[in-house]
């Protein structure tokens, strides 16, 4: 916006029909310049709906996701699953005990046991209250072992980094020995 | 409290009992009344018993999501005050700390605060250290470590207090570990001024032996040490708070992990007591993780002070 000094200098000694007519010339060179903006910004606009386009067309698995991303992913899946397990193991047995004061014992060789067994009781279609809930503690220990295997994966397949790579597969082996350990 | 409490675990004993003292007196439509009346005071038992485990796992996972620990620390004098005997407590204590790991890592690594880099590599010795801790516990009394473990924390206390605010920035000049591991990093402070921190990695080549001990402590006192980790992260590696933290409770999980399958073959597992406690701890880690998100870096170090300095004097408490 000009200020009242340059506008004084602008229309001095000019005739108020010379005033009038730079002033329309003023207009219509603003409104032009409007004009050009807003094709200027339906043009942008219209790219950033075709790159859109563009970008829901790729594969979600095609996408990349940074590792954190994938990594919070992970976490959340898991933790979510295991909530959900738990949340139905304690409803079941609420609607048959009517009480939540679930008491029993796990008695198991060592954590590989207790996902076998686990898993040959779900996959059987058992869903007592107890077998809901040890799903739920299943998928909790299981989470991180997930979480690392991805981290592996990951930094090999997508950021290239061996480095990185073998770290996470090597803290992946001594944990599924630490495992084993009774 | 005490026995009010077993009594209330018993619920379904006493219940049973009342039941076969009162049908002896009274008849059916009486009875039926006071099954009603019976049934109702269990529920408000149970909820009343599960309310108070949920409670304390809400504030265990709210104050480990904040400060990098776990939560264990809490859980476990809390469930031994409760009358709960002291293995189940350790138990389902480990299970809380692989819970509020998750569900904490999930926001932060959301956040891009954790360093994923720096903890898997630390991650290598911390679970060796562990599966070795587990190994000499049946070896080692418990008591001196305890003690020589509060220590330490006192000592690293004292340091960090004289510390102060005086870090501001930390661009560490990185020895060759550190730069052929690219364990550097930025995160941006949701917080006004909003700042992007910047911060390099020093002395990571002493840092991996480090978290090895910190490892054995674990293995051996069945904790999660990750009080020894923040230290280690901050004091040694020289990291900010906020990524002290959140890398530490990314470590804890796996650490956990490795050393709970011990609890299967003993059968301390008490999926009863250790489901509430795991979900007071996750939404509590929820809570603590977004505060920790929206927490200025001198905050998350003052909380961090006295957590630890609780922590050195019941360790030393434990020792003695």
């Amino acid at each position: 916006m000009p200020t009242n000094d340059e506008l004084n200098i602008k229309f001095q000694g000019k005739t108020d029909d010379q005033c009038v007519s730079i002033i329309s010339d003023d207009i219509r060179e603003h409104k032009d310049a409007i004009t050009k903006l807003n094709d200027d910004i339906k043009k942008h606009q219209q790219a950033i709906i075709t790159l859109q386009k563009r970008l829901a067309a790729v594969p979600i698995a095609k996408r990349r996701i940074s590792l954190e991303g994938t990594i919070s992913l992970v976490y959340k899946t898991g933790v979510s699953l295991s909530l959900f397990f738990f949340l139905a193991g304690m409803l079941r047995f609420y609607i048959k005990h009517q009480s939540l004061s679930v008491d029993y014992n796990m008695f198991y060789k060592d954590f590989y046991q207790f996902t076998e067994k686990e898993m040959q009781l779900l996959s059987l279609g058992h869903f007592r209250s107890e077998i809901l809930l040890n799903a739920g503690l299943m998928i909790l220990l299981i989470t991180p072992m997930v979480q690392t295997l991805t981290t592996g994966i990951y930094m090999i397949s997508v950021n290239k980094n061996w480095k990185y790579g073998v770290i996470s597969l090597f803290v992946l082996v001594i944990l599924a020995i630490s495992l084993l350990l009774h | 409290m005490i026995n009010f409490l077993v009594v209330m675990l018993n619920t379904r004993q006493s219940k049973v009992k009342r039941l076969q003292s009162i049908s002896l007196f009274v008849t059916f439509e009486d009875t039926f009344f006071y099954f009603c009346i019976d049934i109702l005071f269990c529920i408000l038992y149970t909820i009343y018993n599960m309310t108070i485990i949920f409670l304390i796992s809400l504030f265990a996972g709210f104050i480990g999501a904040l400060s990098g620990m776990g939560g264990g620390i809490i859980i476990v004098p809390a469930l031994v005050l409760l009358g709960i005997n002291i293995k189940y407590a350790i138990a389902a204590s480990m299970l809380s700390v692989i819970a509020t790991s998750c569900s904490a890592t999930a926001a932060y690594a959301k956040e891009k605060i954790v360093n994923i880099k720096i903890g898997s590599y630390l991650q290598m010795f911390t679970i060796l250290g562990a599966i070795v801790g587990a190994t000499l516990t049946l070896k080692m009394s418990e008591k001196p470590l305890s003690l020589m473990f509060g220590l330490i924390l006192l000592t690293s206390w004292i340091t960090l207090l004289k510390k102060g605010t005086s870090v501001t920035h930390y661009d560490n000049q990185g020895g060759a570990v550190d730069n052929f591991l690219e364990l550097n990093g930025c995160y941006e402070e949701k917080v006004p001024p909003f700042r992007v921190i910047n911060y390099k990695t020093r002395y990571a080549v002493l840092g991996g032996p480090f978290m090895f001990l910190a490892g054995v402590v674990a293995g051996l006192l069945g904790v999660g040490a990750g009080a020894l980790k923040v230290l280690i992260l901050d004091l040694l590696m020289g990291l900010p708070p906020k990524v002290s933290t959140t890398t530490s409770n990314y470590i804890i999980g796996i650490t956990a992990l490795a050393g709970s399958s011990v609890f299967f073959a003993s059968g301390y597992l008490k999926p009863g007591l250790a489901v509430p406690i795991i979900l007071g701890v996750i939404a509590g880690s929820w809570i603590g993780s977004k505060l920790l998100v929206r927490m200025v870096e001198e905050a998350v170090r003052k909380l961090f002070l006295i957590i630890l300095l609780v922590i050195s004097l019941e360790m030393i408490w434990r020792g003695i």
